[in-house]
This record gives structure tokens, sequence and C-alpha cells, in this order.
């Protein structure tokens, strides 16, 4: 599993301000997250990071890319800015591929005694799943004493959230802190006169520790992120026992359904049998609102084995004398020539079931490419000595 | 007169009934070899007959074609050849061809053996591919 930290450096500068209105206007700073070439980024960092949604196997470091994007000077200075004019909107980042459990660490001077230390709002599926309130993580100035903290001047460096929500994040939005610009505080055993009214100057670098894939929840992984859910795998399993592989051939029923990605992100499955509708051979499997989330993957089951012959309920004439029909599960790799059009008219990854396999199937996938897209991996995986259903 | 009328009745039929009969015609076509999923379906029959791996004589037996090479399977483009195939495979569904032209993607294998696959044709969520030999005898029958 690919496990990616993606390091987004925002910096911002203010100087002595005054208070001025601003229009409103958003900065949207684009993360290719899709071109993204992992290197070694180790983060040791105690507080975990990277470790957002421990599965098995998860550790304190990261395979990342360090990314450092530019955002104008000023942005989030509230008043008396140089150079004008202040800006003090939301910045919008926005992954050109869904992320996960991207935890933002904000590392930067602020008036450590507000209340008020931004939200992180997180978006999935063009909505919000998440908001965040950072809190303090380390520097604190607010008092004396702390390591790397010498003084006590109302100003502090690095507030963090990490997201609960654990699907996949279209884009993150970071509100700033407030106040934006704000007096410092010097203690009397400091050169009180020389600084008592200096501004706080704020400048930020904001760091995503995230993942570029769902992390697994189970074992046997396969490699692919919603494959390697425990849901899915119950999905399955579901599906495959409400075939009734084990009876004739002609009483077996292909079972399907789809996975959805919850309100909390987590997967979870509806079933969508049409009993009268549905042969060995093809499941009707529409979707009947309402539904448990937002829709990411379609399943159903080929209750056959690779070169079984098929019954007779799955012709749509009465054969000749002596004519059998045979599967063949190898053609197009796992998936028969119309799950290929229904993953493309659904535009969904397709997982399927047989006796031996499941296959993997990606948007993308074509009758002539279906070889090479098509991933098949053993239910029970003698290789790794694992059971995956 | 009476006769006039019966014979203009009856002609008015004859007429109608040939144009019905042309309008409901079935008719095949050789698939277009440059179609990409008909490129994939002989690149599919291409590995069945030159597979040397232990499970290929299992699956060329399934498919009933022999083991040759790659320059043994080429594609039929005689509209005479696919006519006759095409009539041939819809025999073998037990199924009546659709109306219109349908096109069917054939190709020769070896000099004994056609293979067969209409790939608008779908019985449940299958394609089905049908191996003849030389005078039209439905071989090997496959779903995929």
């Amino acid at each position: 599993m690919k496990r990616l930290a993606v390091v987004v450096v925002a910096v911002f500068v203010t100087a002595a301000c005054n208070e001025n209105p601003v229009a409103e206007r958003e900065v949207i700073a684009t993360v290719d997250s899709s071109g993204l070439s992992p290197r070694p980024f180790m983060i040791d960092n105690p507080n975990g990071k990277c470790v957002v949604h421990p599965g098995p196997g998860g550790s304190n470091s990261c395979v990342g890319l360090q990314v450092t994007m530019s955002v104008p000077v000023n942005y989030h200075c509230g008043w008396n800015c140089d150079p004008n004019p202040p800006q003090i909107d939301p910045i919008v980042f926005r992954f050109s591929k869904p992320v996960y459990g991207a935890a933002v660490e904000a590392v930067g001077p602020f008036f450590c005694p507000s209340p008020d230390l931004g939200t992180i709002t997180y978006y999935a599926h063009n909505k919000i799943v998440e908001v965040g309130h950072p809190v303090i993580e380390y520097l604190e100035d607010c008092a004396p004493g702390v390591p790397g903290d010498l003084i006590h001047d109302s100003i502090s460096s690095g507030r963090a959230y990490t997201p609960q929500y654990l699907g996949g994040v279209d884009s993150i939005v970071v509100a700033r802190a407030l106040p934006d610009s704000f007096v410092l505080y010097w203690p009397p055993f400091h050169n009180e006169m020389e600084n008592r009214d200096a501004v706080g100057q704020t400048f930020a670098t904001y760091d995503f520790y995230l993942f570029v894939d769902r992390q697994p929840d189970t074992n046997c992984l396969t490699g692919d992120p919603i494959l390697d859910q425990q849901a899915t795998r119950d999905f399955l399993k579901l599906l495959w026992d409400s075939s009734g592989a084990s009876l004739a051939s002609s009483l077996r029923r292909e079972s399907g359904g789809y996975l959805f990605e919850d309100s909390t992100g987590a997967v979870t499955y509806r079933t969508y049998f049409d009993r009268v509708a549905d042969t060995p051979c093809e499941s009707n499997n529409t979707p009947n609102p309402p539904f448990p989330g937002d829709f990411i993957g379609v399943a159903h089951s080929h209750p056959f084995t690779d070169r079984e012959q098929l019954p007779n309920n799955c012709r749509r004439g009465p054969p000749p004398p002596g004519y059998v029909r045979l599967y063949d599960a190898q053609r197009y790799g796992g998936p028969s020539a119309a799950d290929i059009q229904r993953t493309t008219d659904d535009n969904l990854p397709m997982y399927i079931v047989d006796s031996v396999n499941i296959y993997v199937m990606a948007v993308g996938t074509t009758q002539a490419n279906a070889l090479s897209m098509v991933k098949s991996y053993p239910r029970r995986d003698s290789a790794n000595a694992c059971t995956r259903l | 007169m009476v006769i006039q009328e019966l014979m203009r009745a009856s002609l008015a039929f004859a007429l109608s009934v040939m144009i019905a009969g042309t309008a409901d015609a079935q008719t095949f076509t050789c698939a277009p070899t440059s179609d990409a999923n008909v490129v994939a379906f002989r690149a599919h029959v291409v590995r069945l007959v030159t597979a040397t791996d232990t499970g290929a004589t299992a699956r060329r037996t399934m498919y009933n074609v022999p083991q040759t090479t790659a320059a043994k399977v080429a594609f039929v483009a005689r509209v005479q050849t696919c006519t006759a195939a095409g009539q041939a495979y819809y025999t073998a569904l037990g199924v009546t061809p659709p109306v219109g032209a349908t096109p069917v993607a054939v190709l020769k294998v070896s000099n004994n053996r056609y293979v067969v696959v209409a790939q608008s044709h779908r019985e449940g969520e299958f394609e089905v591919t049908v191996t003849f030999d030389s005078k039209w005898k439905a071989l090997g029958e496959v779903a995929s």
C-alpha cells in the first residue's frame, strides 16, 4: 500500500496592519495527487502523523513527496498589510485525486490565547464531510517553560488537526485563525518599552500528511484499496453465499449489489437481488434508493468455475440436441463482455467473485484491453498462505 | 370486372408480401477487421491455438480448435462465407437472427475450422463464440 505524505507549504506574510474590508475571493491551490512520485519521506514526529488511521501494518513512517505551493503574499493578513490589499479568505487545496486521512499541520506564529485557531474543512463528493478545529500542537508560547520556548509573548507556533473521516477527500479548505494580526505581549523582564506595541507577524507553513489510497483494514492484501476493506470482503462473501453455487447449475443465481462510502467515509454495501429477473448467468442489479452513501463500486457473482458447463436457462433459445455451452472465465480475464460495458456505463470499478478468484476491473477497461486491465486474486492464496474469501 | 379487381388485389397483396419480406430480411456482414473488439477476438483465438502452457490443451478442447500457428488464423472477408457463418451461428444458438444486417466476426483456423462470434449478441451477460467445421457443423460453444 502506497503511503504518501504531501507537504504543502504556504507562506503568509503580514506586517503592521490597518483594518480594511476585503473582497470575497478564494485562492485555489491544486495539488496533483495523482502524479506524485513517492520518495522516502520519514515522519518521526511523536504525534504519530501518517498513522492517522492505523491499520494492520501501519507505522510511523511515510513514503511521500514534498510539494511546495505558492500563495499570494499577505494571505490571511487582516489589517495594515504591506503590500496591500489584505487577504483573509480561506484557501482551497484541491486534490486531483482523492486523498485519505489528510492531517493538517499549520506551522507559524499565531495569537495563542485566541479561542479561534481557524478551521479545516474537508470535502468529499462535492459536500462537506468534516469540519475540524486545530489544536495547539507544540511550541506553546502562551506559558513559559515549555521546551523550545523561552519567552512568554502571546505567540505560538504549531497547530494541527487530524480528521476522523475515513473516505477519499477531494479538497481541504483552510480558514485563518483569529485575530490575524495582534499586538505582542512581552513580559517586563524583557525589554518591555521597546516591544510593547509590536504587531504579530504571521507566516505559516501548512503541512499535509496523507495517504493516496484508503488504508487497508483486513489481511491477505491485494493492493486494491477497496478490495482490501473488510466490508468489501464481507460483501463478496455474501454475494457468493447467496448464489447457491453448491446447487445444480440451473438453480444458481448471479447476485449483485453496490459498494458505497458512507457519511463517515467507511465502505458499506447493499445487495440488489431480483430473484425473478436474475438467472445463473445474469443479475439485474438495479440499485434502489435510499442509498447508504456515495457509489464507489459495483459487484456481483459468477456462480461457476472456469470451463464449467452452463445450464440451459442461461440460453435465449433451446439448444439443438447434443449442444452444450461452456464458461470461459479467461476470455476477458474474469469479467464478461456485458460486465465491461457496465463498468463503463456506471463509471465505477467492478468486483466479481467466481468459485476460484476475485476479479477487479477498473474504469476504462475495454474488450480490447481487458486482459491487461483486469486484476485477478485467488480467494485462497496459496502463494501467500492466506484466505480472502 | 370482378376478375380484374381480384387480380389487382392479388397483385397488391403479393407486392406487400415482397416488400415486407425485404424489410424483415436477416442478412449478415463480415465484421470490420479494423474494429478493436474484432482485433481482440482474433488475438484471443491466436492465443488459444498457439498457447503451450499446461491449461492450453483443455482450453483448445473447449473451443475445439487445433494447435497451430498465428499465421493459420485469418479473418474471413467473403460475404457469402460470413452469411453462411451467421446462419449457422444463430442455428447453433437456437434463436432467430435479428432483423437487418448483423455483423459477424469469422476466423478461419487452419483449413477445417471457423470460429464465429456476433459481438452484439448476448445470452445472459455473455457473448457466445461458436466453432464450426468446414461444413458448418457446430463443434464447440463457449460463453465469455
